[in-house]
């Protein structure tokens, strides 16, 4: 296992004006599982190509444990990677695969399958050795790509989405199998997807990126809990943004006066979000900070309702709470946790 | 669909089938014929024609020129046809380039095989190239080679290329990555490249008739020089032979590639 560092990365891309990767700097920890997450084309798996070898970056430099290996070739990385196509070699057997990487590094035939047998057994897989990869169902394939990327014992393994051709539900298993995999062996990985609850479950650091850029880095707590960007906020599934005004000790939004949130750290200008999850509807004013406004719609969801609320200033928040028997056309005042409500610079 | 549209149908498909089969089938039973004369129906059952015709020098020692000369311009032919497919597909061009690349080395296949021998003969001749055995081998590389190519073409550019970068992270060289995987993934459709190009040759006249020289002479050009004086049903006991061995190489091919996957591209 090992530290990799990430310094003023950029990588552009011939025939493109923006690059892919821009001024990007990072620390995957040793043993940490570290998400970059963001929307298709945010460059984050640009960054992950260029941490694997296979794409060398224009600027910066790449460390692995205090040790430059920008220019050093993938092949002598010692990385483990699994690839979103899973690129499983189709002409070997289960074994075979896993033990390529193994062999490529000369390792005698009674050590490489004792290594691959473990491995294989890591990802309960044992007894489907001999079969060819067109011969397992999709969670198999996936198993299988990830003993070989695990038996060369990597100094870290990278995930390039290896769970977006995935159904719903087997992805979720996954995702718990490579938590426990992960954790198990003392992992240092580094794992790409635009799945935020993907991210939020896997990881231990998570690194947003748009455009480019890290837009925000933090465990899946404070990206979720006090995103510091609109563009986080969003991605985190945040909603209803209104325009707010902050001084030293309050904010203020839609004529109301609140505490300024801790996690704030703009001046004058910025935005409120509020989590449509945390808000509550009722037809009296309750205690503490509330909106009024006039019940637009109420959309039944089963677990939950949508209620679409305009307030005076014309701007519309929805909030998303059991059923409580309001209709559209009454007056309503909403409330939120104090966990709902999120502020950031504009 | 009405049912007599589906009967109808059938009997199109049946129609055409008969049409294409009938005259193998006819050759097939003219050569068990025990007559002196290619006739049908035949005139009793013998296998006399196909000892007479394996009897026959001039059909034995041909047949051997063009089994040896096919193998030959197949084992010349694969190698450049793959090395030739790997660099249109990856060859840093513009696709300009790339698209006329493809079909120049691919136009083997459209010009007619009377053209590439006049054109070979002509050239061949002007740079001094007499030997029957050298101009007939360069002759059926060039038939060849567009073969392989088709089918590595194909191959190559529905090959996905994170196969490649897996081998390279887990440790392979440039060369192990080739030995190992993508050659080893390509290599049903360089054989079925190379056994279409095998048959090709082997059947090959048009290209041949410009080549040869009296001493040296390939099957199918024995067999039309032989009808030319002769008529007896030795000819159909050697075209079925070719038959079969032509039927035995298109198995092979839908045993290991499949001919749609082939033909369909």
């Amino acid at each position: 296992m090992a530290q990799v560092t990430l310094s003023r990365i950029t990588k552009r891309y011939p025939g493109s004006d923006t690059p892919a990767v821009d001024d990007v700097s990072m620390t995957i920890p040793k043993g940490s599982f570290t998400t970059l997450l963001g929307p298709s084309g945010c460059g984050k798996s640009s960054t992950l190509r260029i941490v694997a070898g296979l794409s060398k970056p224009d600027f910066g430099t790449l460390q692995m444990d205090g040790r430059d290996i920008t220019h050093l070739s993938a092949a002598k990385r010692n990385i483990g990677m699994v690839f979103q196509s899973l690129a499983l070699f189709p002409h070997m057997t289960v074994a075979q695969n896993v033990a390529f990487g193994l062999e490529m590094r000369g390792m005698g035939r009674s050590e490489r399958e004792a290594k691959v047998a473990r491995a294989l057994d890591i990802v309960e897989l044992g007894h489907l050795a001999a079969r060819h990869p067109h011969q397992l169902s999709g969670g198999q394939q996936q198993r299988v790509a990830l003993a070989r990327a695990l038996v060369v014992e990597p100094s870290i393994l990278i995930l390039d989405e290896p769970f977006s051709a995935l159904d719903r539900k087997l992805r979720e298993t996954m995702q718990i199998e490579l938590y426990r995999i992960t954790r198990e062996l003392g992992i240092t990985a580094m794992f790409v997807t635009h799945d935020q609850e993907e991210a939020l479950t896997l990881s231990d650091s998570i690194v947003v990126m748009n455009q480019g850029r890290i837009e925000q880095q933090g465990t899946p707590r404070e990206i979720y809990g006090a995103p510091r960007t609109r563009f986080t906020a969003e991605f985190m599934g945040l909603s209803n943004f209104l325009p707010a005004r902050c001084s030293s000790g309050a904010l203020s939004f839609e004529g109301l006066t609140t505490a300024r949130p801790e996690t704030l750290e703009a001046e004058g200008d910025c935005t409120v979000a509020l989590r449509p999850e945390g808000l509550s509807l009722s037809s009296t004013r309750p205690e503490g900070a509330a909106l009024k406004g006039h019940l637009a719609e109420a959309i039944y969801q089963g677990a939950s309702t949508a209620y679409t609320l305009d307030l005076p200033s014309g701007r519309r928040i929805t909030a998303r709470t059991p059923d409580c028997g309001l209709q559209p056309g009454q007056e309503a005042w909403v409330s939120w946790t104090p966990g709902a409500l999120h502020a950031f610079a504009a | 669909m009405s049912p007599y549209f589906t009967l109808f149908r059938r009997a199109g498909t049946a129609a055409l089938f008969a049409f294409l089969l009938a005259p193998l089938v006819a050759v097939i039973i003219v050569s068990v014929n025990a007559g002196a004369t290619p006739k049908f129906p035949p005139e009793g059952f013998s296998l006399r024609w196909y000892g007479a015709a394996l009897a026959n020098p001039a059909f034995t020692g041909s047949a051997l020129t063009s089994l040896v000369l096919a193998a030959l311009a197949t084992a010349i032919g694969t190698p450049l046809g793959v090395a030739a497919a790997f660099g249109i597909a990856r060859g840093k061009m513009p696709s300009g380039l790339r698209g006329l690349l493809e079909a120049t080395f691919l136009s083997p296949l459209i010009v007619p095989g009377i053209v590439i021998g006049v054109a070979l003969l002509v050239t061949l001749s002007t740079a001094g190239l007499r030997d029957a055995w050298l101009r007939l081998t360069l002759g059926h590389v060039l038939l060849v080679v567009p073969y392989v190519i088709r089918t590595s073409l194909a191959a190559l550019q529905s090959f996905d290329p994170s196969l490649e970068e897996a081998a390279h992270t887990l440790g392979a060289s440039r060369a192990k990555i080739l030995t190992r995987v993508t050659l080893p993934v390509l290599k049903p459709a360089i054989f079925a490249g190379a056994a279409f190009g095998f048959i090709i040759s082997f059947d090959d006249a048009a290209v041949s008739i410009f080549l040869i020289d009296s001493s040296t002479s390939t099957l199918p050009l024995a067999i039309m020089s032989y009808m030319q004086y002769n008529f007896d049903p030795s000819i159909a006991a050697i075209s079925s032979m070719l038959i079969a061995i032509t039927l035995a190489g298109a198995l092979f091919i839908e045993r290991v590639f499949g001919l749609k996957k082939f033909l369909g591209n």
